[in-house]
């Protein structure tokens, strides 16, 4: 047994072991792949051979396949197994090949007697082996993962070596990511980009540009009258943040960058969706750029305004963030942004170095924080009695911005006070500690009066721009979450991306549905399929009655209508017209495949809303269906219209559906329909399509599937279309000598999946599964 | 003596539990499932995930259980044959099950999965709002024995038992009740064809059955308080007193699992609606009822 636990020899334990394993042996709980519907479409009864259908694989103990399977959907059945506990098993039925998935502990032919008998097999192998001394390892290709690693605070930074972001200066964190794109049953959390259009105009005609208030412009170089730092020209502001971001998605075209966000790139100038600031022109992201102060005379320092700790002998950018190193004229290297050079002599007291988020943490010389690597920040300020000639923007707490209305100059020195970087409200005429979060309070100086009008940062991030010592890429919450995507109930939540499916209960299997959720609103979704049809022609033409035999196949849940098509495709290119006998046994065929098909999506309903009396009863007469003679099927028409009468009878669940999956009014639906284009009319409709299909199957007297008339060598084209239980398919074949050279298929499933968004958008979770459940997809008939 | 008949009391009851939930679910009553279900699940791996919240995921499932424990603890079964008859017991049951809350959403957010995380942040909502009608209607129980000790409010119903004096109350807590033991259809925490097992899902082996064990022992906690407060605890002809108990919590339990499964599991928007716009005014009705018919007929 491949998957048993291990267990070293201890020979008081084997009798308890002895009985775990007998015990496990009765409690075998299947994970079915492709799905369980597949199993019963196939005639198997597994509650009958003694498998419980498990909610998900880490309820599973046993991995049923029922082959043949494609390549995708072995993939995600290996990640299913990966998932599921030990001692685990896998039980293969059919023939086919599930090359990634290790050994099968038994395997049968897709039948009732030989799942019967593989069931026997498994359990006389748990029953035995299911601890193990030595128990080997599995390892498949979609689960081996890479170390990335990545900023918590910027997402969007990721890169393969650890290091620290260039944005904040904090450690990266390693972060497991797939090596090939896979399929996982349970999410990991995922930041999703906000997916805004940028809008205005960027500021082109400006010469000169602060690199922090983009509205601050000039003609000539100097300060910015708000920060204080030098403005730059615009290109270098953009080169500034765009030189560091070599690892963010610059496409060669963008033109535009984010001077905060480089991975917001855009071709048209607008402003940033995260931060509103205007998109700054990209030039050349590798040029050198031609800094002012770069011409001064060589002996001076350079260093950077966001790093002070790096100083350099020539001019050129941080190697930690890519800025252009300004001159320095003092020495002393320190490095604010928003200090005037000449103000700010630090050489009479040593400064003191603390980091902005553990005030513990002290140092004399700069550096990183011991604990979250952010850069540690001049603490000098608090020992400082001179005032500061910088002109930053203040506090927003109303106490403090009085005085400052009137002069920007009136601010300095009298008014300057000291706040928390965390609590605004808090201020203080002495430096100290913040009484709520004990952080070192920092000192914070009153804007000139223009400050509330014009700039396009949100309130947070002004505030903290303006407060003294703290890095530009200091993390405020309403930065971050400024601009991410907002549902219309103006909740702010973080958008997480959660997969249901491809073995999800209450889905058919091999559907995959990921849905972008907002909290447990639905905000959009993706479908698609992990099986789906394959071009039976791509070996070359195939013989018309092969060709017919393989379509339906190929559809496993709906194989009598697509030999049905293919058969009626082909005879109308031969130009044969079957007699009136064979049309009828073909459309009783049919009508019985539609009660079987209905039964299944009735057993998934029933399945998906808890509702266990409707889910039996349907598989159950699914199972006595699908391969009985009319006669049987007439007797068994009572129980039929029972249960229909029960799920139209069941309190409450008309009422559910009736709210959910509404089809938009210029909606394309050629599925089971009533006036009622709600999901409770589709059910509606479709227990009146099983009762209609009844007395259809009883005007026949022997049900066979369709069979090819005798088309001889004929060559034309022909195009036939079919109701079937799902919709309208249709199939446009061409014939040369009596094969089928090529063929064109058109499937209601992959017409009807566009109605998914439509259905769900702002709905709740629970909502919008039903809402899906109700159009009855099948993965078969969607393109992998 | 009696501490033992407790501890057996509740083996016994648990068990009986188990056995109805899976007859309830799988239509089949096997005297032995739950034996081999604890079996299989102590042989089960126990599966730690690489990104859990370790702490939260090891102690979630032991809180539930613990408080389905303690909200026992007030259940008198006989005269004589309970753990503590607290002068506050009927308030205690509520407080105690409020830490359901607690172990559900630290099981949701512990194995950092979407599944479980939506269910516990569901429970959050469903059980803020069924908590107060667990606890409303115990108000109005408690006008009527003009006390809070479960023992005085079952001797309260010796001439008419609660269900025919309040049946407007009993309605209510039964509703709430299953609600805060997410038995079907209020099963959105753990819900299977929405959110594959929810809290749940992720849960392997002992953990597991621990998960599995708070969550029967909740749901018999529910059913001896709805037998407490409503159907005159062990009051009853012929039998002793135990028995009585014993077959009222288990037709309780029954009919609460296979009633359950009638209906589709409720939305959660129409949930909260029904608790917070139709339950509440109802509850409040009902203490009004009451006391009317306290003042008027007091029996």
């Amino acid at each position: 047994m491949i998957g048993a636990r291990e267990a070293r020899e201890v020979a008081f334990l084997n009798p308890l072991r002895s009985m775990i394993n007998r015990a496990s042996a009765q409690h075998l709980h299947a994970l079915v792949v492709p799905g369980p519907e597949v199993a019963l479409a196939a005639g198997l009864d597994l509650r009958a051979a003694g498998l419980t259908l498990a909610a998900g694989p880490r309820q599973a103990n046993v991995l049923l396949l029922l082959t043949p399977l494609s390549d995708k959907m072995l993939a995600a059945a290996s990640v299913a197994y990966a998932q599921m506990p030990r001692p685990r098993m896998v039980l293969v039925l059919g023939d086919g090949s599930y090359a990634p998935l290790p050994k099968a502990d038994a395997t049968a032919p897709l039948t009732p007697e030989g799942l019967k008998q593989a069931v026997g097999t498994l359990r006389q192998i748990m029953s035995t082996q299911g601890f193990a001394a030595k128990v080997e390892d599995f390892d498949a290709p979609s689960l081996q993962s890479r170390i990335e690693y990545t900023c918590p605070m910027h997402p969007e930074i990721v890169q393969d070596e650890p290091g620290s972001c260039p944005k904040c200066g904090m450690f990266l964190v390693p972060k497991e990511t797939s090596a090939t794109p896979e399929t996982h049953d349970h999410a990991a959390m995922a930041t999703p980009e906000p997916a805004h259009e940028a809008d205005g105009a960027a500021d082109k005609t400006a010469k000169y540009t602060c690199p922090m208030h983009p509205e601050v412009t000039s003609d000539t170089p100097g300060n910015c009258p708000k920060c204080g730092m030098n403005l730059v020209k615009p290109e270098e502001a953009t080169n500034h943040s765009h030189h560091h971001a070599s690892h963010a998605p610059s496409e060669d075209a963008a033109t535009y960058v984010c001077p905060m966000h480089p991975e917001v790139t855009s071709h048209e100038p607008g402003s940033c969706p995260k931060c509103g600031m205007f998109l700054e022109e990209v030039k050349d992201a590798s040029s050198e750029g031609h800094h002012d102060h770069a011409e001064q005379a060589s002996a001076a320092k350079y260093t950077c305004p966001m790093h002070p700790e790096v100083v350099n002998d020539e001019a050129g950018s941080c190697p930690k963030c890519g800025m252009f190193l300004e001159e320095v004229k003092e020495a002393g290297g320190e490095g604010h942004h928003g200090h005037d050079h000449t103000g700010h002599a630090s050489g009479d007291t040593p400064a003191k170095y603390t980091c902005p988020m553990h005030p513990e943490v002290t140092s004399d010389a700069p550096g990183n924080c011991p604990k979250c690597g952010m850069n540690l920040i001049e603490a000098a300020e608090e020992h400082e009695d001179g005032p500061h000639d910088h002109a930053t923007m203040a506090a927003h707490a109303p106490s403090a911005s009085v005085s400052s209305e009137e002069s920007p100059h009136a601010a300095h020195g009298s008014s300057a006070k000291y706040t928390c970087p965390m609590h605004p409200e808090v201020t203080s005429d002495a430096p100290g500690n913040c009484p709520k979060c004990g952080m070192n309070l920092v000192k914070a100086e009153h804007a000139e009066s223009g400050h509330a009008g014009g700039h396009d940062h949100g309130g947070g991030s002004t505030l903290l721009d303006g407060l003294n010592g703290l890095e530009p890429g200091f993390m405020s919450m309403i930065e971050m979450t400024d601009g991410t995507p907002r549902s219309s109930n103006g909740l702010q939540m973080e958008w997480i991306t959660t997969p249901f499916g491809p073995f999800f209960p209450g889905l058919p299997g091999g559907l995959t549905l990921e849905l972008e959720l907002d909290g447990d609103t639905v905000v959009s979704a993706k479908t698609g399929s992990l099986t789906g049809p394959q071009d039976l022609l791509q070996n070359g033409p195939r013989a018309a009655a092969e060709y017919a035999a393989a379509l339906g196949a190929q559809m496993p849940l709906a194989t009598v209508a697509y030999q049905l098509l293919a058969c009626r495709a082909i005879e109308s290119a031969a130009k044969v017209t079957p007699s009136a006998d064979i049309k009828i046994a073909r459309s009783a065929a049919l009508a019985r495949e539609r009660i079987t098909s209905h039964l299944l999506w009735l057993s998934q309903l029933g399945r998906q809303l808890g509702l266990k009396g409707i889910e039996r009863e349907a598989a159950t007469l699914h199972l006595l269906v699908h391969a009985a003679a009319p006669e049987a099927i007439t007797a068994l028409g009572p129980r039929l219209n029972k249960l229909a009468a029960k799920a139209r009878r069941t309190w409450f669940l008309s009422r559910r559906l009736a709210t959910v999956g509404t089809l938009p009014p210029e909606a394309v639906w050629d599925g089971p329909t009533s006036a009622d284009t709600t999901a409770a009319g589709r059910l509606a409709a479709r227990l009146a399509e099983i009762s209609s299909s009844l007395s259809e199957v009883a005007k026949a007297t022997s049900l066979t599937p369709p069979t090819l008339a005798d088309i001889g060598n004929a060559t034309g084209t022909g195009h036939a279309s079919v109701q079937t239980a799902r919709g309208l398919a249709s199939l446009q074949v061409e014939l040369r000598k009596g094969a089928v050279v090529s063929a064109t298929l058109e499937t209601p499933s992959s017409r009807h999946v566009s109605l998914v968004n439509p259905l769900i958008e702002q709905q709740e979770l629970a909502d919008a599964l039903v809402a899906i459940a109700s159009l009855d997809l099948s993965p078969w008939e969607l393109p992998a | 003596m009696s501490e033992w008949l407790l501890i057996l009391a509740l083996f016994i009851g648990v068990y009986g539990v188990a056995v109805l939930e899976s007859w309830a679910s799988g239509n089949r009553l096997r005297l032995l499932g739950p034996v081999v279900s604890a079996l299989a699940l102590l042989g089960q791996e126990s599966v730690l995930h690489r990104k859990n919240d370790r702490l939260f995921f090891e102690t979630a499932p032991i809180l539930l259980l613990t408080a389905a424990l303690l909200s026992l603890a007030i259940i008198p079964l006989a005269p004589g044959l309970i753990v503590t008859d607290l002068a506050t017991g009927a308030l205690f049951f509520n407080a105690a099950l409020a830490y359901v809350l607690v172990a559900l959403i630290m099981a949701g957010w512990g194995p950092d999965g979407a599944y479980g995380m939506i269910g516990g942040w569901r429970f959050l909502g469903q059980l803020i709002a069924f908590a107060m009608l667990v606890v409303m209607p115990i108000t109005a129980v408690a006008m009527r024995a003009e006390s809070l000790s479960t023992v005085t409010i079952v001797e309260s119903q010796a001439q008419l038992w609660n269900i025919a004096y309040q049946p407007l109350g009993f309605v209510l807590f039964a509703i709430a009740g299953m609600a805060m033991a997410f038995v079907p259809p209020f099963d959105l925490p753990n819900a299977e064809g929405e959110l594959a097992g929810g809290v749940e899902a992720e849960y392997t082996g002992v953990r597991r059955m621990v998960f599995r064990l708070g969550r029967m022992v909740l749901i018999l906690s529910v059913a001896s308080a709805a037998t407490v407060f409503y159907l005159g605890g062990w009051l009853g002809p012929w039998l002793p007193a135990w028995a009585w108990s014993a077959v009222k919590i288990l037709a309780v339990t029954a009919l609460m699992l296979a009633g359950g499964r009638m209906f589709p599991r409720i939305r959660e928007g129409t949930l909260l609606a029904w608790a917070w716009k139709l339950g509440i005014p109802l509850a409040l009705v009902n203490i009004f009822l009451v006391g009317v018919l306290v003042l008027v007929v007091p029996i």
